[in-house]
């Protein structure tokens, strides 16, 4: 059966934890630039250190899964950034993602992806679905992958993720070395087609994690996207989105409470 | 399953999102009507037959890209994304799914998220309309004693809806922020000191250390996913929050906190009283909390532009 030969990959693979772990340690992304602030107080760390026993943390538990893939802004494809999604299952249909810049323990919360399969994206509203994007071609393309998991074992979610859409917000500009989320959030888009990926990022990624996307879209020949094909409105209907600040008048402190229906 | 629109006569929507109606079958997808909005829209068709190679067929132009969802929009568009309840839509995960996601877990390092050591419940007011206030669960990794990064849900159980995140840093990093950009922004000093903020699970006394350096603290919290509208998906651009404060517009619904407290067995009444000692900052910078000297709050509108390319990648 399918599921008990990945088992034994991950009994395989679990031998190999230690190194993998300490390779990943290193993987630092391009030139981080440091956070501003004083280094945390031993009188904080401590307290820290003791909510994060005590409290309950549920919903970060249920974040499983450490997947890399690269974005770009809805508005200027040439600016790309590479992501790392930590994914949790809400249920088969939606995931939601905290998006890293880096695998690390100092990797700064950038951004956030839902992801959702095409029966659901069908159901937006129009002018929701061209916020989305498809994941088609990052998967197939192999840029798409997640770190220190056997290939094999990968197909069989990548298998699922090649045929759903996602949704990405990102808070803080970092390729542009920003030491803090300055500005609004701006809708990110991910790859759609050859040619879009910057060459350096791709081999730089490339030689960090091991893998090889030539390599991997070889085997993801199998794979399939939307039944449907790609819905024109996704990816921004092939145009480009910006988001803008504007100012709104605050309702006066006498108005009703609100019924939404 | 049906992806039924109703038209909605209201007048409440400042712009009205055009409307199409969708069947999809398990074979096909078809387009049962359209109907346009704006008088300039041009009409566009996608679908195919039965029978017919799969994919959305020929459209008349380019798929017209009209304006998105605003964060400030009252209403989301009249689709099941959003229905009575905030049900989420979709099939309980998977036995296959969970196998996979624990392989990974086992290989995977997961350092990033496994950094958030501190869960703080507190209220967010929407900050295009303060009326609308949530209950939010904080997942807090400190970066240094400046700055603090959080995941925002909308509970703290498994099923928890991922709603957005906020950003704290002190008020030193505060005053070196360009004034643009700290109207973003709001302070905690009130939510902090009136008990509506609290740490889940920890014994009071062990609280204050914590409370005492984010009293001074400032916030900027983007939320994606307006779940007490009823979006059972997350839809819209994101909207700006803002933080309770001591003016009548700004005070959070006692009903909110009557349910908060009951569920975790404290009382913000005694949270405050023990707190009324704690230094207040001397002084909150005018451009946090915007709205509550211009009386303006922020929204976000998504607007199709020409996609900046270096030219090849087109």
């Amino acid at each position: 059966m399918k599921l008990a030969q990945s088992h034994s990959y991950y009994i395989k693979s679990v031998i190999e934890i230690e190194s993998e772990r300490e390779r990943e340690s290193n993987l630092m992304a391009t030139s981080h630039v440091d956070v501003p602030g004083e280094p945390t107080e031993t009188g904080t760390a401590l307290l820290e250190t003791a909510t994060g026993t005590i409290q309950g943390f549920q919903p970060i538990n249920n974040i499983h899964q450490h997947l890399c893939a690269f974005h770009f802004y809805a508005h200027d494809m040439t600016r790309q950034v590479e992501a790392h999604h930590f994914c949790g299952h809400l249920n088969e249909d939606v995931r939601q993602c905290l998006i890293y810049d880096s695998p690390n323990k100092d990797a700064r919360l950038i951004g956030i992806e839902y992801i959702v399969v095409e029966s659901l994206f069908l159901t937006l509203p129009d002018d929701e679905k061209p916020l989305w994007h498809s994941h088609e071609f990052e998967v197939k393309g192999g840029y798409l992958f997640m770190p220190g998991v056997p290939g094999m074992v990968e197909r069989q979610d990548l298998k699922q993720v090649c045929k759903t859409y996602g949704k990405v917000i990102h808070f803080w500009q970092v390729d542009r070395g920003d030491p803090l989320p300055l500005g609004i959030p701006q809708i990110m888009m991910a790859l759609t087609r050859p040619g879009q990926l910057d060459e350096n990022i791709a081999k730089d990624v490339e030689k960090r994690f091991g893998v090889s996307f030539e390599e991997q879209r070889e085997q993801r020949k199998d794979l399939t996207g939307p039944d449907h094909g790609i819905h024109p409105l996704a990816n921004a209907a092939g145009r480009g989105l910006k988001t803008e600040l504007r100012e709104v008048d605050i309702p006066p402190a006498t108005s009703m409470p609100r019924v939404f229906v | 399953m049906h992806g039924i629109a109703h038209v909605s006569e209201s007048t409440d929507y400042e712009r009205t999102p055009p409307l199409t109606v969708w069947n999809t079958g398990k074979d096909d997808i078809s387009l049962i009507s359209i109907q346009k909005s704006f008088k300039e829209a041009p009409r566009y068709s996608c679908y195919h037959k039965k029978g017919q190679k799969k994919g959305y067929k020929g459209i008349h132009s380019v798929p017209y890209l009209n304006r998105s969802m605003a964060s400030s929009d009252k209403k989301s568009g009249p689709t099941p994304a959003i229905g009575p309840g905030s049900t989420l839509p979709g099939k309980p995960t998977t036995l296959g799914s969970k196998l996979i996601e624990s392989g990974a877990m086992m290989l995977q390092s997961m350092a990033p998220v496994r950094q958030m050591n501190l869960h703080a419940c507190t209220f967010a007011l929407y900050g295009h309309d303060l009326s609308r206030q949530i209950e939010t669960h904080h997942f807090i990794q400190r970066i240094n004693q400046d700055f603090l990064q959080c995941a925002v849900f909308d509970s703290d159980k498994p099923s928890a809806r991922l709603i957005g995140v906020e950003y704290i840093v002190s008020d030193n990093i505060f005053e070196t922020l360009p004034s643009e950009e700290q109207k973003l922004w709001h302070s905690h000093a009130y939510e902090i000191k009136t008990g509506l903020w609290t740490l889940p699970g920890m014994p009071e006394l062990l609280q204050d250390p914590e409370h005492k350096s984010l009293t001074k603290t400032y916030g900027k919290f983007w939320c994606t996913w307006q779940v007490d509208r009823g979006d059972r998906l997350p839809l819209g651009a994101p909207s700006l929050m803002m933080s309770a404060q001591a003016v009548d517009i700004a005070r959070v619904n006692p009903e909110l906190v009557k349910r908060r407290d009951r569920k975790y067995g404290v009382s913000r009444g005694d949270a405050k009283e023990s707190r009324v000692e704690m230094a207040e900052p001397e002084w909150i910078n005018p451009n946090a909390d915007y709205w509550k000297q211009h009386g303006k709050g922020f929204a976000i509108d998504v607007v199709p532009v020409e996609m900046k390319s270096s030219g090849a990648l087109i």
